[in-house]
């Protein structure tokens, strides 16, 4: 009777040994660079740079072969343009990170951001608007505040590249110009995406394209940023949670949907362009909801009481928490030095991001290029934000 | 080769049979990866047009079980047989 005891005491610290075993190893592999990324290891930042590089080659070579079409649906439209933004971001962040390395990639980011401007690539937008394109419309009232990812990209590469062309810089600075108009034109400090539709995550966008603009130009838009940030602070917020409403009325101001999570996270690393307390703010918000396990963590998509299956913003939510606010969250954690949130994150994201190093190169095999494209810009935040 | 050599390479056969299934999913799971990786590079953003093969995302789904296998379970039960092998070597009295 006694043996039978022993050994079963013997099992039992067998199966803690091994359960400890696997708490302690799956964290450990998955989190084994979140300290690299933190501290701007080159290594990784260009493995992971090279890679967007090659796929936009691989992307200009394929439009040169065939004439380029617009994307078949609203969405495919905005994961093109974003691919393509957030790639001319990160090469900027990388390149003010490191000034050595500004000759190389400032040309590059200037390729990727005017390819986010195209036609083809803003069409879903003009056939939002029902025909009328935001570029050849500037004197229009509609926001159009989808083409300010673009016009944020753009912003950043005149900001790294001196030899950015004249031409391109006059029209950007038309639409810069339009986005300060209708944006100080609006009591509730929003202006619309599409027709009837403002999302205060695009709105953000805005202000950063326009912020980053002064910072490359010279130009004054103190005036404007202020308008913004004051309407962001009382009508935007949800002041339970924390977090900014996914979807409201421009003219309104009223919510046509629940804060959420995904919005917070993607406004929290815009709101860094513009201003860094309002980022730290979000930023603290979307920390409030994280959630963690085993030393993984995840933010939560909906406040306390709300709930909800997600949709194309937030992806799949499962378990209270979403794919978009917890990749989106890694840009303020990173940039704002919130280190063990970031290694939470960033272990979460290499669980499901399936990174895969190989020579020099470094990719998140599951992301596919947007998914790569965002995450070069979020793991490389910081030289980004406001002075 | 010398007897020692050979009683150790048997030792060393004996452990890998014990760890063969352990082995095995280890294999199968770098195997999946380096497929992944390439079947995920040919697709993606062109023109403008996201492109996600169901084929790819169905495999991308039994890679991802298989990761948490590798992560979770395969720790767990290799310290699980080798502590219990360890102490239960010895008969207990």
């Amino acid at each position: 009777m006694r043996v039978a005891w022993k050994r079963l005491t013997v099992r039992g610290l067998c199966l803690l040994l091994g359960m400890l075993a696997a708490r302690l190893f799956a964290p450990w592999v998955c989190g084994r660079d979140a300290r690299a990324w933190l501290d701007g290891d080159a290594a990784l930042q260009n493995g992971l740079a090279q890679e967007l590089i090659a796929f936009e080659a691989a992307d200009d070579a394929e439009r040169a072969r065939t004439q380029p079409t617009a994307a078949g649906d609203r969405f495919a439209g905005e994961w093109a343009l974003v691919t393509h933004q957030m790639t001319a971001i990160g090469l900027a962040q990388l390149g003010l990170a490191h000034p050595e390395l500004r000759t190389r990639y400032a040309p590059l980011a200037t390729q990727a951001a005017l390819k986010s401007l195209l036609p083809e690539m803003r069409d879903f937008g003009t056939r939002a608007w029902h025909g009328e394109d935001a570029l050849h419309s500037l004197s229009s009232n509609h926001g159009h505040a989808y083409l300010a990812y673009a016009a944020l990209a753009v912003s950043m590469a005149r900001l790294v590249d001196p030899a950015f062309p004249a031409p391109r810089a006059t029209s950007h600075d038309a639409l810069i110009a339009a986005y300060e108009r209708r944006l100080l034109a609006s009591e509730s400090g929003l202006i619309e995406t599409y027709p009837n539709e403002a999302y205060p995550t695009d709105v953000a966008a805005v202000a950063a394209a326009i912020a980053v603009h002064g910072r490359a130009t010279g130009v004054n838009h103190t005036r404007v940023l202020q308008h913004w940030l004051v309407r962001v602070r009382t009508r935007q917020i949800d002041s339970n949670s924390g977090f900014v409403f996914q979807r409201m009325n421009a003219l309104s101001g009223r919510p046509h949907d629940v804060p959420r999570g995904s919005g917070t996270g993607l406004a929290a690393y815009y709101a860094g362009f513009v201003d860094r307390g309002l980022a730290e703010q979000l930023a603290q918000a979307l920390f409030r909801h994280e959630k963690s396990f085993c030393g993984f963590g995840a933010i939560g998509e909906y406040a306390d009481g709300q709930s909800g299956l997600g949709d194309v913003d937030s992806g799949p939510v499962l378990f209270g928490v979403s794919v978009s606010a917890t990749g989106f969250a890694l840009a303020p954690a990173r940039a704002l030095g919130h280190r063990d949130s970031f290694e939470h994150l960033y272990r979460t994201t290499v669980l499901f991001g399936l990174p895969t190093t190989f020579g020099k190169g470094f990719w998140f095999s599951s992301g596919g290029p947007i998914g790569n494209a965002l995450l070069f810009a979020f793991l490389t935040s910081g030289p980004e934000l406001a002075p | 080769m010398s007897s020692s050599t050979l009683a150790r390479a048997r030792q060393l056969a004996q452990v890998l049979r014990t760890f063969r299934a352990q082995i095995l999913l280890w294999l199968v799971y770098q195997c999946s990866k380096l497929v992944f990786f390439y079947l995920s590079r040919q697709q993606g953003l062109l023109q403008g047009v996201s492109v996600v093969n169901l084929g790819t995302l169905s495999f991308g789904v039994w890679l991802l079980t298989l990761r948490f296998a590798v992560l979770f379970y395969l720790p767990f039960t290799v310290v699980y047989r080798v502590a219990k092998r360890l102490w239960l070597a010895t008969p207990a009295r």
